[in-house]
């Protein structure tokens, strides 16, 4: 009942658009609170507005700078903007330093830009955990575009390809050559690509670097070609064309179904990893209360089962129960939460 | 459930270019578990409000070595009762005249830490506010 309430008090305050309430839940979210999961059943049916723009690039090219100066530049288009940080948790304190906003300095007073910072908290992929439910949070509090900043990220952390709509991948001069461009991982997922720090020397080489690899590599979007921008966000070169860009990547897939496709993609993916927790959590819940479970699996343990063999009879169990149910029944029918 | 990890502010503001102390004090939070969102330098009271409601932290912490401290607390009390914020507790560090400590307690700072503070002392202290909070709601 307590819980109820909760729920039904934070939704109506998001709706009403009270930044503190929106804050407060985000906290809820990385703390896995189950009164976010009631918040999120509830506003769920209103996302799908926003434009998540993720920002991604190894560490030290100018990622938050580079924000700071989209941000500039999308409140001149009237438009609002939210803002993820995500900065790594420490593996030996759990503690982190959230210095992202120290160079978004002068938006902190704007009303129609949100930041939050979040740590990593333990996750591998240049997110956190947290990423995805408080970017649809964003979204039903009307943020027409939520940028993401990945952690510096290196080769490997590529989640944001799996959330983000359009993914800038931003470098610097100096960065590499053309064989640290061709390799997998960062490069494959980006939709535009950045040289940042376009004041200082070897930028053009680096733009032709890039051009050179664009050529050779496969696209991920069907036809879009994805453009190669110089920036300086500290002069503010390029940051319209950056914006343009953006503008029209979101264009482009909207026009080519990809944007449908990209959601459903999230959206599935996002609920199979829901199912696979809570059928875990489920699981050793149910291991703690039966004995003859904790038997059966005690005998992987002292290698009388294999665990495929064992994970198999799992399968054919939950086969076998749900035949019977679609027997009798006309099958499982998805419901929604109800407004109460 | 997780347990709340505690989130602090560190901040400054108006003209006060030395931050040596408080990114000392930084580290040391975040050495003892603690997420620190760090402000940069010469924000306004205003945004420095702003901030703390945007990221939900447990406490601000201020560091002041400009002087300024009388007059620019008071003006961060008042944007964060503007907001309906002004239950986060305020800490302030820094070089601040022992003549001064009464008159920062009186507009609502919970405790201040001149030089000589252990690091030891500050984290326990944020960790004491958290518990007797009991907790986030």
């Amino acid at each position: 009942m307590e819980e109820n309430k909760s729920v039904n008090d934070i939704v109506k305050k998001i709706k009403e658009g009270h930044v503190r309430s929106i804050a407060k839940l985000i906290t809820l979210v990385e703390n896995h609170d189950p009164i976010s999961v009631g918040v999120i059943k509830h506003v769920y049916p209103d996302c799908g507005k926003a434009h998540l723009v993720g920002v991604t690039g190894p560490p030290g090219v100018g990622k938050s700078s580079l924000i700071a100066a989209l941000i500039r530049e999308f409140r001149k288009r009237k438009k609002s903007v939210g803002v993820l940080a995500v900065d790594p948790s420490s593996p030996f304190s759990g503690g982190a330093f959230l210095g992202d906003r120290a160079r978004m300095v002068e938006l902190s007073g704007d009303k129609d830009v949100f930041i939050r910072s979040l740590a990593s908290r333990g996750m591998a992929g240049g997110l956190s955990a947290a990423v995805n439910d408080a970017a649809d949070i964003l979204d039903v509090f009307g943020k027409e575009i939520v940028l993401i900043e990945t952690v510096g990220a290196g080769q490997s952390e590529v989640d944001i390809a799996k959330i983000a709509h359009t993914v800038l991948v931003v470098l610097m001069p100096g960065y590499g050559d053309q064989i640290q461009a061709l390799k997998a991982g960062m490069m494959e997922i980006a939709d535009i690509l950045v040289v940042n720090k376009a004041d200082k020397e070897a930028a053009d080489a680096t733009a032709t670097d890039l051009f050179v690899v664009q050529g050779l590599k496969s696209k991920r979007d069907g036809s879009w070609a994805v453009p190669i921008l110089k920036t300086s966000a500290l002069s503010g070169e390029g940051i319209e064309e950056l914006v343009e860009a953006i503008s029209n990547h979101y264009r482009f897939i909207k026009e080519h179904d990809l944007l449908t496709k990209k959601n459903r993609e999230r959206r599935t993916r996002e609920f199979l990893d829901i199912l696979t927790r809570q059928i875990r959590d489920e699981f050793m819940e149910q291991i703690e209360e039966d004995q003859r479970l904790r038997q059966w699996v005690q005998k992987i343990g002292d290698l009388e089962l294999d665990p495929y063999s064992a994970s198999e009879q799992v399968i054919t169990m939950i086969r076998e129960a749900r035949q019977r149910k679609i027997g009798k029944e006309t099958g499982p029918k998805p419901e929604a939460a109800q407004e109460s | 459930m997780d347990r709340g990890i505690i989130r602090v502010l560190v901040a400054k503001m108006g003209l006060d270019g030395h931050d040596r102390g408080s990114l000392i004090v930084t580290q040391a939070l975040k050495d003892a578990g603690m997420e620190v969102i760090y402000t940069g330098l010469k924000n306004t009271p205003e945004a420095v409000a702003n901030i703390a409601i945007q990221e939900d932290v447990d406490v601000i912490g201020i560091s002041i070595l400009s002087g300024a401290h009388l007059v620019l607390v008071p003006l961060l009390f008042e944007a964060l009762k503007r907001n309906g914020a002004e239950d986060i507790p305020v800490l302030i560090g820094g070089v601040i005249p022992s003549p001064d400590f009464p008159k920062l307690k009186s507009m609502g700072v919970k405790e201040i830490f001149p030089p000589g503070s252990s690091l030891d002392s500050i984290t326990e202290y944020i960790r004491c506010l958290k518990s007797e909070k009991g907790g986030r709601k």
